[in-house]
């Protein structure tokens, strides 16, 4: 009887060991592995793989061992292709005609589900839960194309072969975004950062700007918001988001 | 404007150098305590933020045609506009090099970015373009409105 509690505690021992490590090894997972990119990108890393947009192509390499990346597919898409976005089984890429929808379920193997045609630009998309929010530039910009109006859009995603345009909220010159909970940040250029609050995702309210800044995009990060321009880099605090405030800038040199 | 090839030579010269003047910035990435930034055709800026009231660049990473790049376990993946090259960075400070996979993905900076005017044509035949510079042109064809 002894015996078998003993073994009985031994195995509970053994289980609790287990979690425990688990756990360790998911934080330790989330402290080191991935980083946080800005919305200005051609590269996605989704688990073991790296998604790349080369001139017209995503570019599928296993990046399994780190010392030994193996290119093994490639998928046309159209020389418009500018960013890309990962997002629970999805890529969304952002091109100069629209926004591509490209599903990884087969992590090797992106099958393109939709686009989204909007006015021609050539600005990023970020997503969150259904809702994918991407800013269209007016003028001509990086395919010589004219672009009427500029803009932030707000797509409904929930359908991934159906993507709709739901909401347009005009702006200056909008170029990178990103978000955190319910605060989305959109660089507007000379006009520096505009704050949307998006408890309502299909409306964006405007809350609050960060102005003398040439913003051109963000990374959002537990209160840190990484603001890049043309040629420095700032940070903000913005843990309160009716307070924020400027802890550094890198210039020049 | 005309646009700047990629050379042969200097290619895999992948190496820590000096910190650098930050001219032409691209993609921003977060990563422990340090951003890195690219330097269109040139590199990767590295910058310490573990207090980020006093953000300093630290080190620039040396990757000539460099203009995408993203990390995952300690490692860099960064293209030179042809290759997918990755890059050990767990002392940020001295990286070194572990996989070239040559031309594997090809990236032409096909216009100038932020700019309207003439600029000289792009001949893709002379290799990859990874910039564009100012210059004086004699009878240009290609046009930015």
């Amino acid at each position: 009887m002894k015996n078998l509690n003993l073994k009985i505690a031994s195995a509970f021992l053994v289980i609790v060991l287990f979690f425990t490590a688990c756990e360790k090894d998911n934080n330790a997972r989330l402290a080191n592995e991935q980083g946080k990119s800005g919305s200005i990108t051609r590269f996605a890393i989704v688990d073991n793989y790296l998604y790349s947009l080369s001139n017209n192509e995503i570019v599928v390499f296993d990046i399994t061992k780190k010392d030994d990346p193996v290119k093994i597919n490639s998928v046309k898409v159209s020389y418009s292709i500018e960013t890309i976005f990962s997002y629970i089984g999805k890529l969304y890429i952002g091109a100069t005609d629209g926004i591509y929808i490209v599903d990884i379920s087969n992590p090797r193997s992106p099958v393109i589900q939709a686009k989204e045609s909007h006015q021609v630009s050539c600005d990023p998309v970020v997503v969150k839960n259904t809702i994918a929010y991407s800013t269209v530039k007016q003028g001509v910009g990086c395919n010589n194309s004219f672009r009427p109006q500029s803009a932030l859009l707000v797509i409904d995603v929930a359908d991934p072969y159906y993507p709709n345009t739901i909401n347009t909220i005009l702006m200056d010159s909008p170029q990178g975004l990103g978000y955190d909970g319910d605060k989305l940040f959109v660089c507007d250029g000379a006009n520096g950062i505009v704050v949307y609050d998006i408890s309502d995702a299909y409306a964006p309210a405007q809350v609050q700007t960060i102005n003398s800044v040439n913003a051109v995009d963000v990374i959002t990060d537990n209160g840190l918001l990484i603001v890049s321009t043309p040629n420095s880099y700032n940070f903000y605090d913005y843990s309160d988001i009716n307070n924020i405030t400027k802890l550094s800038q890198i210039d020049k040199n | 404007m005309k646009p700047v090839y990629l050379p042969n030579d200097s290619l895999y010269d992948i190496r820590n150098i000096d910190i650098q003047p930050i001219v032409n910035s691209g993609t921003i990435y977060l990563w422990q305590n340090y951003l890195f930034v690219n330097e269109v055709g040139k590199g990767i800026h590295v910058i310490d933020k573990t207090d980020p009231s006093l953000s300093t660049k630290i080190s620039f990473i040396k990757i000539y045609g460099n203009k995408n790049f993203s990390i995952s376990d300690s490692t860099l993946f960064a293209d030179n506009g042809k290759d997918l090259i990755s890059i050990d960075i767990r002392d940020v400070l001295h990286i070194h090099v572990l996989k070239i996979v040559k031309d594997a993905i090809r990236y032409d900076n096909v216009f100038p970015s932020n700019f309207s005017g003439w600029f000289e044509c792009p001949d893709l035949s002379k290799g990859i373009i990874i910039s564009w510079e100012n210059t004086s042109l004699t009878n240009p064809k290609c046009k930015k409105q």
